[in-house]
């Protein structure tokens, strides 16, 4: 499960620096965006990406759980 | 369910802020004019918007410089487009001001004002004109002065930046907060010596790191844009990195040592006393230099952000929301770390 | 208490008193730093840098100094140690300790920086901040370093973590510590240049009262 904690947090990081590396581009950029509408595709991939790693942490939250049910069990 | 209530809410939080924060416009602004100098006589210059309706609220548009006591209105109107509008002004010989500023108003935008829009150019800048000399205001009362939808504030410099706002800042403060829990554990774990409060300790500190990589993420994208470098030397943000490095030395000590029980100790000792140096610098350090970032000698967090009721009314939310997801990793691993030791005490029974 | 610490300081000083040659390397490490210095400078001019060089060289030499602190308490002879006085007693001692001999390096430091790289920046010190900077420097770099190098010593690599676990903490300490003596050597009133003594004061005070408590805690593993 750490495992799996430290890939997503391999993955958050990449994803910020991905995002700042587009954003560090020179001006004239955002309008590039906005006109386009290619913005949407950013704001779309951002509030995904949050989607799942919320997803991710329910999921974590429901298997602890169950872990710990069973370990109360052994005991 | 019913304990598990604040981690709904702060995904809730988290997820709102997030659209909204990402998703409201800006409020209208104008974005350039051109030329930027008026001379005596007629003037003919071109307003460029952001984010306005120019083209909707034609009928009751209103355009006006201000100098001084001055109200000057253009005696020749046209809109382009929703960004664009041409006025003509004419210039008095005699000002109060170099400057003159800007305002558009229509029922749509509300009032939309540029500061030091433009500049005199061969004028006579008096300190206050005679009453005979003033013109009469021209300027009818508006009926709207706010753009009716939910908007941000749109501020020279920051522009659409300003929503990091509701991104950076709830990073730092989530970090502050799991830093605050590693603190605490640390000092139970010295008083009653149980490797539980030393796993909870180290975990705080870990997830604190990640939200600290975001917190610097975002705030390096932000100075990129104001400040126009991805890092300044600003005690804010050295202080910063030092707090960083302070909690990967933690990590780096306590890998050091093979005994677990004597690495605990030590990491926890090592714990708070860099806890308690960091704090005094963060108090001292900024007093002795200058900061551009708010919040730091005598600069006021949030005055320059123009911190609204709009701003407030998402930030305060993200702030707590992106405290609860903090708070949940930190949990999760707690709860992870838990379960291992149980299960290698089994082993060894 | 004082008795205890009395003998942990008297102790320390007559062993290394006996071990003249390890105490001699730390200074032959000033030396060296302030010689090499002075190949790759000459003469340094301009009162920042002149003060950043002697501060950095300083640092190092601190950090050398304070590894050595606990070095030596390995063993048999920390179990002596430990029937010989209260943890709290034996890190009062070893930290005065490391305070004074940081105050005789410090000081021998200056003079020999002086004299090899120019005495410009001096011109128009004010004598008593400056002293007063170089005797709360030596102070606090000692202190703060003891508890950080009583940490390391429990480590395999020693010297390694004593530089990663120490620097970020003793940081603020320097920045202040520069500030402090830049405005010596620029000849600052006190009125302006007090309140930075004050805070070097209060760093060592609180990095001594920190010491105090946590001490016991890493005596015990």
């Amino acid at each position: 499960m750490l495992k799996h904690l430290r890939q997503f947090f391999v993955l958050f990081i990449a994803y910020l620096m991905t995002v700042s590396s587009a954003l560090g581009q020179d001006r004239g950029f955002e309008d590039v965006m906005m006109d386009s509408g290619k913005l949407n595709v950013v704001f779309a991939v951002v509030v995904m990406l949050i989607v799942v790693m919320i997803g991710f942490l329910v999921y974590l939250d429901r298997r602890v759980s169950r872990m710990e049910r069973q370990e109360k069990i052994k005991k | 369910m019913a304990r598990n209530w604040w981690k709904v809410l702060s995904a809730l939080l988290v997820l709102t802020t997030l659209v909204i924060g990402l998703k409201a416009p800006l409020a209208p602004g104008i974005a350039e004019v051109s030329p930027e100098r008026l001379a005596y006589g007629v003037n003919s210059v071109t307003v460029t918007g952001y984010n306005t309706r120019f083209a909707e609220g034609e009928e009751d548009l209103q355009v006006w410089l201000s100098n001084g006591t001055q109200l000057i209105c253009p005696y020749e109107l046209s809109v382009v487009n929703d960004r664009e509008l041409r006025a003509t002004f004419s210039i008095p010989e005699k000002t109060e001001d170099a400057f003159f500023d800007l305002y558009v108003n229509n029922s749509k935008d509300g009032t939309v004002m540029l500061e030091s829009a433009f500049m005199q150019k061969d004028l006579t800048v008096v300190a206050s004109l005679p009453e005979n000399e003033r013109n009469p205001s021209c300027v009818r009362k508006p009926a709207v002065t706010e753009a009716a939808e939910f908007n941000f504030p749109n501020q020279s410099i920051l522009n659409e930046t300003i929503r990091n706002l509701f991104f950076h800042v709830p990073a730092w403060f989530t970090m502050m907060l799991l830093m605050g829990f590693s603190l605490a554990y640390s000092i139970l774990y010295l008083r009653r010596s149980d490797m539980a409060y030393d796993a909870k300790a180290s975990d705080a500190a870990t997830v604190g790191l990640v939200f600290a990589a975001a917190g610097l993420a975002t705030g390096s994208v932000w100075a990129r844009f104001t400040w126009g470098a991805w890092w300044v030397s600003d005690p804010r943000l050295n202080g910063a990195a030092l707090g960083v490095l302070v909690y990967l030395a933690y990590f780096v000590l306590k890998s050091s040592v093979n005994d677990s029980e004597k690495a605990a100790a030590l990491g926890a000792v090592y714990n708070i006393f860099a806890f308690v140096m960091m704090m005094l610098f963060i108090m001292v350090l900024p007093r002795m230099t200058d900061s551009l970032h708010p919040g730091v000698g005598g600069n006021p967090a949030f005055s320059q952000y123009d911190l609204d009721d709009n701003m407030r009314m998402i930030f305060y939310p993200a702030v707590i929301g992106w405290m609860g997801i903090g708070v949940w990793i930190m949990q999760l691993m707690n709860r992870t770390s838990a379960l291992k030791r149980a299960k290698i005490l089994r082993e060894y029974a | 208490m004082w008795v205890e610490i009395k003998a942990v300081f008297l102790k320390d000083l007559r062993s290394e008193w006996r071990q003249r040659h390890a105490a001699g390397s730390v200074f032959l490490y000033v030396l060296a730093s302030v010689f090499v210095a002075y190949l790759a400078f000459r003469e340094i001019a301009d009162v920042p840098t002149w003060n950043a060089l002697f501060w950095i060289i300083s640092l190092f030499a601190a950090f050398n100094a304070a590894a050595r602190s606990f070095a030596n308490e390995n063993g048999g002879r920390r179990l002596y140690l430990y029937t010989l006085a209260r943890p709290e007693a034996v890190v009062l001692g070893k930290m005065m300790y490391n305070a004074l001999l940081l105050l005789i390096m410090v000081f021998a430091g200056f003079a020999f920086f002086a004299l090899t790289l120019g005495t410009v920046p001096l011109r128009g010190a004010d004598p008593a901040a400056l002293v007063a900077a170089l005797a709360l420097g030596s102070l606090g770099l000692g202190l703060i370093l003891t508890l950080v190098s009583a940490l390391a010593s429990h480590t395999d690599n020693n010297l390694g973590l004593m530089a990663i676990l120490g620097l970020p903490v003793i940081l603020p300490f320097l920045l202040i510590l520069m500030r402090f003596s830049k405005n010596a050597l620029d000849g600052l009133p006190w009125s302006v240049n007090g309140v930075y003594a004050l805070q070097l004061g209060a760093v060592s005070v609180l990095s001594l009262a920190l010491s105090y408590i946590l001490f016991p805690y890493l005596w015990r593993e």
